[in-house]
C-alpha cells in the first residue's frame, strides 16, 4: 500500500479552486501551502492508483505541475 | 504521541515535501486532533436577541465547549461572546446557596427557611395591605415558561398587575411602537430579508458590536450583492458606519426631525407609493396627550401639509446633518428595489422613543417597502428572550398573553376563563413600569419585591435613588441571580441562587419570531435551582396561605417545562400569535421556527402580513385581502397607522452648565452588566473595564489623552473614568457602557422616560467634563 | 525498507520545524492593548474578516495570563467553523487540521494570494 507526496504548483491565485478539486479527491491528504506550491499526500492502493491520482490533478484547472517528492511502499 | 506505521509515512512524506519548498509544518501533538466534547447539545446562546443556535459540547458531566449551529440561521457562526460561553457556569462567584441578610453580612440557609420567610413576608403583606403592596421585576432573559408562569401567578393568582420587566428598560418603545403603527408588536420580517435588501437603513444601531452575527450577513449582502446601498445614521462614527455608503451623523435627539424631512423629500420628489399608502394605511395625529391620549383620524392632504415645514434645510438646522446627506437617504430609500430598516437602543431608549419606531414605520408605509424580500421595518432586540418571554407572554404590567391587554375587558374575561379564576380576579388597571415600580418601593407603597435573573441595582437609570431605595431596611427585597455578589444581590434581604442557562431547560424568542427550546445540558451547580421550580413552589404556598389550596394545586402544579409550554401554546390559540402548532417534540428536532404555527403541520411563518409570501392568518383574520393584510389592526379595517409625529427633543439636552451630552451602550466583548462575560479571561483581557469615549477636539479642549482620569458629572451624580480619546463620538458627544459593576455609568443617566412606552431616556442626558 | 529509512533520516533531520510547545507571553499590566506591542499583525488583522466580525486576539491566543497559546490548533475555531475543522464544509472537504497551513493567521489569505 504505497504512500506518496507530491508538490502541487499551481496558477497565481487559483488555490481556492484547486484545493476545492484536491477535497474531493478521497486519497489526497492537503498539508499545507506556501506561496504557489501545495504539499499532498497520495495514500492510494497500489502505485497504479497514485500514478492515476497524479495524471488526475495534473489536469486540473490552475495546476501548472506535479512533483513527487517521496515515495515509499508499506511491506 | 501515538501514530500508526502509516500515519508516520504519511507525515514524514509530507515533511519531506514540505522542507523541499519551505513549508513549516508544525510537528503534530498526534494526527487526529484530541476530541474535546463526547456529547453535543443544541441550545440558543445565553445573549444578545439575535438569538445565535449552538451546540454545548460536553465531555465529563461539564461544558467545555460550544459551536455555532450550522443549520440554524447563524450558519454556524458566533460572536467572540457566544464563543466563550462555557465559562459562565463554572465561575467562582456563582450564588451557591440561599443567603439572609444579617446586618452588613449574608448568612447561608437552607432552602426550605428561605421559602418559609419569602412566603410568609409576602403573605403577611397581602393580608395587611392587600395585594398590591407586593411586586415582581423579571427578565428578558428568563425563559418564556418562567415569565408566563410567573405573569400567572401576579395577574390571575393574586389579582395584581405589579409585575413588570426589564424590557421595559430596552424594548418598549419598540413594542409600543409596533402596536401603534400596525395593532399589533412584533416585526413582520426575518433576518432572511437580509439577503434580499437592496438598501439598508441602520438607525441607531450599532450593529457591529451589539448583534455581529447579523452584521456578518448585512457585510456578505452588502458585499456580494450588486450595487447595495449601506445607509447608517449614528452621531458615532462605529465600525459599521464606517462601512456605509452614507453616514448620517447628527445632534442626539433630532433624528426625528431628519424621519420627517425624508418622508418630505419622498413625497415632494414623488417617490411615494400612493397605491400602496391609499389600499393599506389610514393616518392619525396625538392631539392631546392626555392620558388617556385624544386621537384624531388625519389625511393624506393633512399629512403633506403636515410635512411642510419639515424640509432637508431646517432638519439641517435642527441636527446639523447636512441636508444633501438627509436628500440621499430618502432618495435610496424611495428607489431602491428593496429597503430594510433595522434599529436598537437608539431609538427605543428615549423620551420619544415610540415617536421614533412611528416615523421609521411611515417610511415603509410611504414607499411600500414592506410585507416582501428585503423589505422590511425590522427592530432588533437587545435580549435573548425580551420578544419570546416578556413582550409577547405577556409579562409587562400592561398586558396579558399573546395580544391582550389588561385594559381591555374582553381580553382579561378571556384569560380568566382560560386560567379557570374568578371573573373579575384580574384587575383592571395597568400595573406600574419599571421605573415607577422602584419609586413605589422606594416610598414603601410596594413593601414586598422579588427581581429576578436582572440587575438593577446597575441597570436602572438615575441609579442612586433606586439603590438606596433597595437598601432600605423598610421593605424586603428577594433576589434571584446566578452570581454574588451582584449589583443587586448585594442589596437583597434574600438572595436565591439560580440556575444558569443550560442548567435548565425552557424556549427563548429572538428578534425575528423564532422560538427556541434550550435543552438542559448539565445539573445545577450547588444548590442553584431554576426560576420555574422556585416560582412553582412560592405560587403554591403563598395562595395556600391565603386560603385558596385547592385553586394552588389546579393552577399552580406543572410536571415540567413542557407541560407550561402546552398551556403557553394554547393561550396563543386563535391570536395573531397563534403558535399551537409548536410542540415542544417539533422544536427539539427544529433549529427554532418562527410563529405563527397554527398547526402541527404548518413550517413556520418567515414574513408575516402577506398571504403571497406565506402568512396563513391573512386568510384566517382578512379574507378579503388579495394578499397584504395588517390584520392586527382590525379597529381601522385592516390598515397600518401613518403617524403625525413631531419632532420633539430630548428631556436633557446639553446647555451652557452641562455642555455635552452622554450617550450609553453596549461594547461587544461584554454583555449587559457584566455578570457572565467579566467571568471569561478572554473577555475580559479584550475589555478590562469601562471608559469614557472622547473626541480628539473634546478631549484637547480639557486637556486628556487616552488613559488620563476624566470626571464626569451630570445633575445626578459624578463619576471618574479613564479616557478613551479617538474619533468615534462625534464633538459634543461622550460615550461610555453600562457594562462594568465598577463604573456604574449610570448614576448620571436620567429617569425621565417616554409617555407611551414608559422606556428611560438612558441614551442623552447632559454632563459637564474636567481632567480629574 | 531504504526508502523508509531514508524518510525518517529526513524526519530527524529538518533543522527549521516548529515544535508545538507552549510558550509564555511575558508579563505586562492587564489592561495593555496587544497592538501596542504587536502592531504590524494587529494592522492586518483589523484589514481581514476577523478585523471586521470583532474576532479578536484573544479569540485565538487567549488572554495573556491563565491561557495563553502562541499559535493555536484548530480547537480554537470549532466555536465558528466546526465544519471547516471537521473537514465536512461545502468547499472545504480538507482533512487538514492545521488551519495555518494555507491560512495566514492574521490576514486569514491563503498563501498562495499573498
Amino acid at each position: 500500500m504505497p504512500v506518496s507526496s507530491a508538490i502541487v504548483e499551481i496558477d497565481e491565485g487559483a488555490g481556492e479552486a484547486v484545493l476545492n478539486s484536491l477535497s474531493s479527491m478521497h486519497d489526497i491528504t492537503v498539508y499545507g501551502m506556501k506561496e504557489n506550491k501545495i504539499v499532498i499526500v497520495i495514500d492510494a492502493d497500489s502505485l497504479g492508483v497514485i500514478e492515476q491520482s497524479t495524471k488526475k490533478i495534473m489536469s486540473m484547472e490552475g495546476v501548472t505541475g506535479v512533483f513527487p517528492v517521496y515515495s515509499s511502499v508499506d511491506e | 504521541m501515538e501514530f500508526t506505521r502509516r500515519q508516520l509515512l504519511k507525515f514524514s512524506a509530507a515533511i519531506a515535501a514540505a522542507s523541499a519548498i519551505g513549508l513549516d509544518l508544525p510537528l503534530p501533538k498526534g494526527i487526529e486532533a484530541a476530541v474535546q466534547a463526547d456529547k453535543w447539545v443544541k441550545g440558543v446562546c445565553r445573549y444578545c436577541g439575535a438569538g445565535c443556535g449552538v451546540y454545548v459540547g460536553l465531555k465529563g458531566g461539564k461544558v467545555v465547549t460550544v459551536k455555532g449551529d450550522k443549520d440554524n440561521w447563524n450558519r454556524g457562526l458566533l460572536c467572540i461572546k457566544g464563543n466563550f460561553l462555557a465559562p459562565i457556569l463554572y465561575a467562582s462567584d456563582r450564588a451557591k446557596y440561599p443567603l439572609l441578610r444579617k446586618g452588613d453580612e449574608f448568612v447561608r440557609i437552607s432552602w426550605k427557611e428561605a421559602m418559609d420567610l419569602m412566603v410568609s413576608k409576602f403573605s403577611e403583606s397581602i393580608k395587611k395591605n392587600g395585594a398590591d403592596s407586593v411586586a415582581f421585576y423579571g427578565s428578558g432573559q428568563a425563559y418564556t415558561e418562567e415569565s408566563y408562569f410567573i405573569s400567572k401567578v401576579f395577574k390571575g393568582g393574586l389579582g395584581t398587575n405589579n409585575i413588570d420587566g426589564n424590557p421595559r428598560l430596552c424594548m418598549a418603545s419598540a413594542a409600543v411602537g409596533y402596536v401603534t403603527t400596525f395593532g399589533k408588536d412584533e416585526p413582520m420580517g426575518a433576518y432572511d430579508d437580509m439577503y434580499h435588501a437592496d438598501c439598508f437603513f441602520l438607525i441607531g444601531s450599532n450593529m457591529s458590536e451589539a448583534h455581529p452575527v447579523i452584521f456578518q450577513i448585512v457585510n456578505e449582502r452588502k458585499t456580494k450583492g450588486k450595487d447595495v446601498k449601506l445607509i447608517v445614521a449614528d452621531p458615532r462614527k462605529t465600525l459599521v458606519a464606517k462601512k456605509a455608503d452614507l453616514h448620517m451623523t447628527f445632534v442626539p435627539g433630532t433624528d426625528l426631525a431628519i424621519l420627517n424631512a425624508m418622508a418630505h423629500v419622498i413625497i415632494k420628489e414623488n417617490l411615494s407609493n400612493k397605491n400602496f399608502v391609499g389600499k393599506h394605511t389610514v393616518f392619525k395625529k396625538m392631539v392631546n396627550p392626555g392620558p388617556p391620549p385624544k386621537i384624531d383620524k388625519m389625511t393624506w392632504d393633512d399629512y403633506v401639509k403636515f410635512l411642510d415645514e419639515y424640509t432637508p434645510e431646517m432638519a439641517e438646522k435642527v441636527s446639523g446633518c447636512p441636508k444633501e446627506d438627509i436628500i440621499k437617504a430618502a432618495r435610496w430609500f424611495a428607489q431602491s428595489k428593496a429597503t430594510s430598516s433595522y434599529w436598537c437602543m437608539g431609538l427605543n431608549q428615549r423620551t420619544r422613543g415610540v415617536w421614533a419606531n412611528n416615523l421609521v414605520h411611515n417610511l415603509h408605509l410611504l414607499t411600500g417597502q414592506i410585507c416582501r424580500p428585503g423589505a422590511t421595518t425590522f427592530s432588533l432586540t437587545g435580549q435573548p428572550n425580551a420578544c419570546g418571554g416578556v413582550r409577547d407572554g405577556g409579562l409587562l404590567s400592561h398586558l396579558l398573553p399573546y395580544g391582550r391587554l389588561i385594559v381591555n375587558e374582553k381580553d382579561r374575561e378571556e384569560m380568566e376563563n382560560f386560567w379557570g379564576v374568578p371573573k373579575g380576579r384580574i384587575n383592571p388597571n395597568p400595573g406600574p413600569t419599571a421605573v415607577e415600580m422602584f419609586r413605589a418601593f422606594n416610598k414603601s407603597d410596594i413593601k414586598c419585591l422579588w427581581v429576578a435573573c436582572t440587575n438593577p441595582g446597575q441597570s436602572l437609570p438615575n441609579l442612586d435613588i433606586y439603590r438606596k431605595g433597595m437598601e432600605s431596611k423598610d421593605t424586603f427585597l428577594v433576589v434571584s441571580e446566578a452570581y454574588h455578589p451582584s449589583r443587586t444581590s448585594e442589596l437583597a434581604d434574600l438572595v436565591l441562587p439560580a440556575a444558569l442557562w443550560v442548567e435548565k431547560d425552557g424556549t427563548y424568542g429572538q428578534s425575528e419570531r423564532r422560538y427556541q427550546y434550550v435543552e438542559k445540558a448539565v445539573e445545577p451547580v450547588a444548590e442553584a435551582r431554576p426560576d420555574l421550580q422556585v416560582m412553582i413552589e412560592f405560587a403554591n404556598k403563598l395562595v395556600k396561605s391565603l386560603g385558596r389550596e385547592a385553586e394552588a394545586k389546579k393552577l399552580f402544579t406543572y410536571k415540567n417545562t413542557e407541560a407550561v409550554w402546552d398551556e403557553i401554546r394554547a393561550a396563543s390559540k386563535g391570536t395573531a400569535y397563534d403558535f399551537t402548532g409548536m410542540t415542544r417534540a417539533r422544536l427539539k428536532k427544529a433549529h427554532g421556527m418562527q410563529w405563527p404555527v397554527p398547526t402541527e403541520d404548518h413550517p413556520g411563518t418567515v414574513r408575516r402580513y402577506t398571504a403571497k409570501y406565506g402568512d396563513a392568518l391573512v386568510k384566517k383574520f382578512d379574507p378579503q385581502a388579495d394578499d397584504i393584510s395588517f390584520y392586527g389592526a382590525k379597529a381601522d379595517g385592516n390598515r397600518a397607522t401613518i403617524w403625525l409625529r413631531p419632532h420633539v427633543g430630548p428631556a436633557e439636552p446639553a446647555d451652557a452648565q452641562y455642555p455635552f451630552v452622554l450617550t450609553t451602550g453596549r461594547q461587544l466583548e461584554h454583555w449587559h452588566t457584566g455578570t457572565m462575560t467579566y467571568n471569561v479571561p478572554e473577555l475580559k483581557r479584550a475589555a478590562p473595564y469601562g471608559f469614557l469615549e472622547i473626541n480628539p477636539k473634546d478631549a484637547q479642549k480639557i486637556g486628556v489623552k487616552t488613559r488620563d482620569k476624566i470626571r464626569i458629572t451630570s445633575r445626578r451624580g459624578s463619576l471618574i473614568m479613564e479616557a478613551k480619546v479617538v474619533d468615534v463620538p462625534r464633538e459634543g458627544l461622550v460615550y461610555a457602557s453600562f457594562h462594568d459593576p465598577n463604573k456604574l455609568i449610570n448614576v448620571l443617566t436620567i429617569d425621565a422616560f417616554d409617555a407611551l412606552s414608559k422606556q428611560p431616556e438612558f441614551k442623552i442626558c447632559a454632563v459637564k467634563l474636567e481632567k480629574a | 525498507m531504504t526508502k523508509i529509512i531514508i524518510g525518517l533520516i529526513m524526519l530527524v533531520a529538518i533543522p527549521a520545524v516548529s515544535m508545538a510547545v507552549v510558550k509564555k507571553h511575558p508579563a505586562v499590566p492587564s489592561d495593555q492593548a496587544c497592538e501596542e506591542c504587536h502592531e504590524r499583525q494587529a494592522q492586518v488583522w483589523q484589514d481581514s474578516k476577523h478585523g471586521l466580525m470583532g474576532v479578536k486576539c484573544v479569540v485565538c491566543h487567549g488572554d495573556t495570563e491563565k491561557i495563553f497559546i502562541a499559535r493555536p490548533a484548530s480547537e480554537r475555531c470549532v466555536g465558528c467553523h466546526a465544519v471547516q475543522v471537521a473537514g465536512t464544509a461545502e468547499g472545504h472537504k480538507i482533512k487538514q487540521k492545521n488551519c495555518w497551513a494555507c491560512h495566514d493567521g492574521h490576514s486569514l489569505k491563503l498563501e498562495s494570494a499573498k
